[in-house]
């Protein structure tokens, strides 16, 4: 009998130490092994859904001594802000430029690499567009300082994706890349295009610039004036001193309670399904999305022929600007216990072979002029995207502002928690405008809080 | 004294009744527990304790190095916070409503599933089922059927020449909710089922010889026989209603777990998790969840206190 318990002992332990070996990332051999965390999709590093040991097979075998792994979170993802506050955050994470870039770099999350990308015989910066600099953050000011990531590759946020037919049947101007609306001609037209059905509901939306008011989006229409969302200390938004900034916020809500413009009061299932059926007008979105339409397998209900990729809205058309808006790139977390292995990791993620393999697919513009060249030609959209975007990247700016001491995900919050209530008649447009100026002031105070900043 | 001495010699008494076999097996219990019980203190005892601290501090996720300590701060906000208890009073308003029509409906269900007839499998699989598909596609296809514009619901309502209802709006949200978590009552059956199905059939049949007809015979035995089950649906359907977080935040649509639902569905465990991963504050978010912890234990509490009013056990 004490033999059996003392076989079902060891049994037990051995099992214990089986299950407990399953959840630790080095056991046993692989322990030596400098284990990098990446978190990009499994789909975007190549543009096709591929497991780690494929997509870095070439790296893996010069350097065996390193093993990868792909853990798919975004940056505000509250799994990867856990990771980050128990210690374990993954080396090398995916964000958003710049709106990301300065709140990360303020909370001493990440790392600049600039030492590395010198060193490198890879980078070569005259061959880089001017992007790269989204990844750059001096303490104050986006686009100076320390380069902190690499970026994927890059599309013009503020350019949008067209249905011309709606544009014709309701005898609508179609903007084109040397004549783009004004933000008065978007707003007439989202305005004629919209029709409602007879049970109440929208049969066709003018535009979709986002269901709340995208702070993003008056930002961009604010910088397009030479004013800000922020007020220039960063200590709280010109939401309640800047009229420039009341009449943004304005146009969005007018617009969104009119159902020109995709809202919370108009909801629908997906924008790019309702754009695919032809009961979309104008999508915001850049030449990335141009891959929807060029999948073997899109499920668009519009002839190709009818699609198009025009600039976004400007205010002055002698004064024009566009703008990025998002970058997605990699950066290294401070945490890393292996920046020089995660640095080369994030560099041949985002140059050589992958690169040229997601220029292919057309998920954006390659970082590298060289390699504008591999971008799809395959359909009638392609080239016209190509050209929409290089002609509107002569008027790229970016002087859009982005406060370091509160990240994108608070603002949006603080703004919808009251816009939105505003949007249903709730509260009047007044009220919402004043209580989330006092959120995101306690957000800000908090946040220099955390950054040691007086 | 003498009642000492006594037992002692009760315990030496046990000890010599308790032969080598017995103290082996003891201590193969003891030895098979150990790394149940140190699994159990690092993955469950230490991040309680771990989390119990944080909640004084100004933790933020990202100041492990300059956090400071702040006294019952983090437990006082909650009570000033404008959005905190409002929304515990939400999440409370759709417990009262949910838990005990989702508790009437399942025993309901149970004693129509309880009774033997043919094809009786198929409806036990076919309310049972709701309770085992995901939860998120489960919130996905409610809010396809909710949606203004394009949805099931209001399609239905424009093929009889109805206007289209915003089933997602301040007046609808919470009813629509409501009718989501109620799609889940089914979840309490088997358990139901079983409570019933342990009932000695010769209590129904002496009730038979004395005339007893069917709702007599629940109200006088079937029912106080599975009152232990009903309390437990209904403790277990409070919890859960009070920490009601993943459905409203999904039925609100855009964004992922850190969505913003709008006010009448925005409960307290949503405004907890805008606390912890939207704003970073961390220490906040987890005084708030120590004082809903508080008050789930204090309800079950008083539940436990008065269950021997209306729950039937036999033991004392």
């Amino acid at each position: 009998m004490r033999k059996k318990i003392i076989i079902f002992m060891s049994l037990c332990l051995a099992l214990t130490s089986v299950l407990s070996g399953c959840g630790g990332q080095n056991s046993g051999k692989d322990g030596e092994k400098k284990h990098i965390v990446v978190t990009f999709g499994k789909d975007e590093i190549t543009g096709e859904v591929a497991e780690a040991e494929t997509i870095f097979a070439d790296y893996l075998a010069e350097h065996p001594d390193v093993e990868i792994e792909i853990n798919s979170l975004n940056a505000t993802d509250p799994k990867m802000l856990a990771m980050i506050a128990s210690g374990n955050a993954p080396d090398i994470i995916r964000l958003n430029a710049p709106s990301d870039v300065a709140t990360y770099v303020m909370r001493n999350m990440i790392i600049p690499i600039d030492e590395y990308v010198e060193k490198s015989d890879v980078i070569k910066m005259e061959d880089y567009y001017d992007v790269i600099n989204l990844f750059r953050f001096d303490g104050k000011s986006v686009g100076k300082g320390d380069l902190y990531g690499l970026p994927k590759d890059w599309s013009i946020g503020s350019q949008m994706w067209i249905n011309t037919a709606l544009f014709e049947e309701n005898g609508v101007r179609i903007p084109t890349d040397e004549d783009p609306f004004t933000f008065e001609e978007f707003a007439e037209a989202a305005r004629k295009i919209s029709k409602k059905n007879d049970d109440g509901t929208m049969a066709v939306i003018g535009a979709d610039l986002g269901i709340g008011a995208n702070y993003n989006y008056i930002e961009y229409m604010l910088s397009q004036q030479g004013k800000s969302y922020w007020k220039d200390d960063f200590s709280g938004t010109t939401t309640l001193t800047q009229q420039e900034t009341k009449d943004a916020i304005k146009w969005f809500f007018d617009l969104q309670q009119q159902g020109a413009l995709t809202s919370k009061l108009n909801e629908i299932s997906s924008t790019y399904a309702w754009f695919a059926e032809g009961k979309l007008g104008m999508w915001n979105q850049g030449y990335w999305a141009s891959a929807y339409f060029r999948d073997e397998n899109t499920d668009m209900k519009i002839p190709l022929e009818n699609v198009k990729l025009v600039p976004g809205p400007v205010f002055d058309k002698n004064n024009r600007k566009s703008s990025i808006m998002k970058a997605t790139g990699g950066v290294i977390s401070a945490q890393t216990k292996h920046p020089e292995t995660a640095y080369s990791v994030l560099e041949y993620m985002m140059t050589g072979a992958l690169a040229e393999a997601r220029a292919k697919k057309g998920f954006g513009f390659p970082i590298e002029k060289s390699k504008i060249s591999l971008l799809p030609m395959a359909n009638v959209i392609d080239e016209q995207a190509k050209l929409a975007t290089d002609n509107d990247a002569k008027y790229l700016s970016y002087d859009m502002k982005y406060n370091p001491y509160v990240n994108a995900s608070s603002i949006e919050a603080s703004f919808n928690k009251y816009y939105i209530p505003a949007l249903y008649g709730e509260m009047t447009l007044d009220e919402a405008l004043k209580a989330m100026e006092e959120d995101i002031e306690i957000l800000i105070s908090e946040g220099k809080e955390i950054a040691g900043v007086e | 004294m003498q009642v000492l001495n006594k037992n002692k010699e009760q315990k030496v008494r046990t000890k010599k009744i308790q032969g080598p076999m017995e103290r082996m097996r003891q201590k193969a219990f003891t030895i098979i527990m150990i790394p149940y019980v140190v699994f159990l203190v690092l993955t469950k005892g230490l991040p309680f304790v771990w989390a119990v601290i944080m909640s004084f501090t100004n933790y933020t996720g990202f100041n492990i190095g300059n956090m400071k300590f702040v006294g019952l701060n983090n437990y006082i906000r909650v009570f000033t916070d404008a959005d905190a208890i409002p929304s515990i009073g939400r999440a409370a308003l759709i417990a009262i409503i949910v838990v005990p029509i989702t508790v009437t409906l399942c025993l309901m269900l149970s004693l129509m599933l309880n009774q033997k007839m043919r094809g009786i499998g198929f409806f036990r699989t076919a309310w049972y089922l709701p309770s085992i598909v995901p939860g998120v596609a489960t919130v996905m296809m409610w809010r396809g059927m909710f949606i203004k514009n394009g949805g099931v619901f209001n399609q239905i309502l424009s093929y009889f020449g109805y206007n289209a209802i915003d089933w997602m709006d301040f007046g609808h949200v919470q009813m629509s909710l409501i009718i989501m978590l109620l799609w889940g009552a089914g979840g309490g059956i088997l358990t139901n089922i079983s409570a019933m199905k342990s009932i000695p059939t010769e209590l129904y049949e002496a009730a038979d010889i004395e005339g007893a007809g069917f709702f007599t015979q629940f109200r006088k035995i079937t029912l106080p026989l599975i009152s232990n089950m009903i309390y437990m649906n209904i403790i277990t359907g409070l919890m859960s209603m009070l920490q009601l977080f993943a459905q409203p935040v999904m039925l609100s649509g855009e964004g992922g777990l850190t969505a913003t639902p709008i006010r009448p569905i925005y409960t307290y465990m949503v405004h907890v998790y805008q606390q912890i991963f939207v704003n970073m504050r961390f220490g906040y978010g987890l005084a708030m969840v120590f004082l809903i912890f508080i008050l789930i234990m204090a309800l079950t509490w008083l539940a436990e206190k008065t269950s021997k009013l209306w729950v039937y056990s036999e033991v004392d």
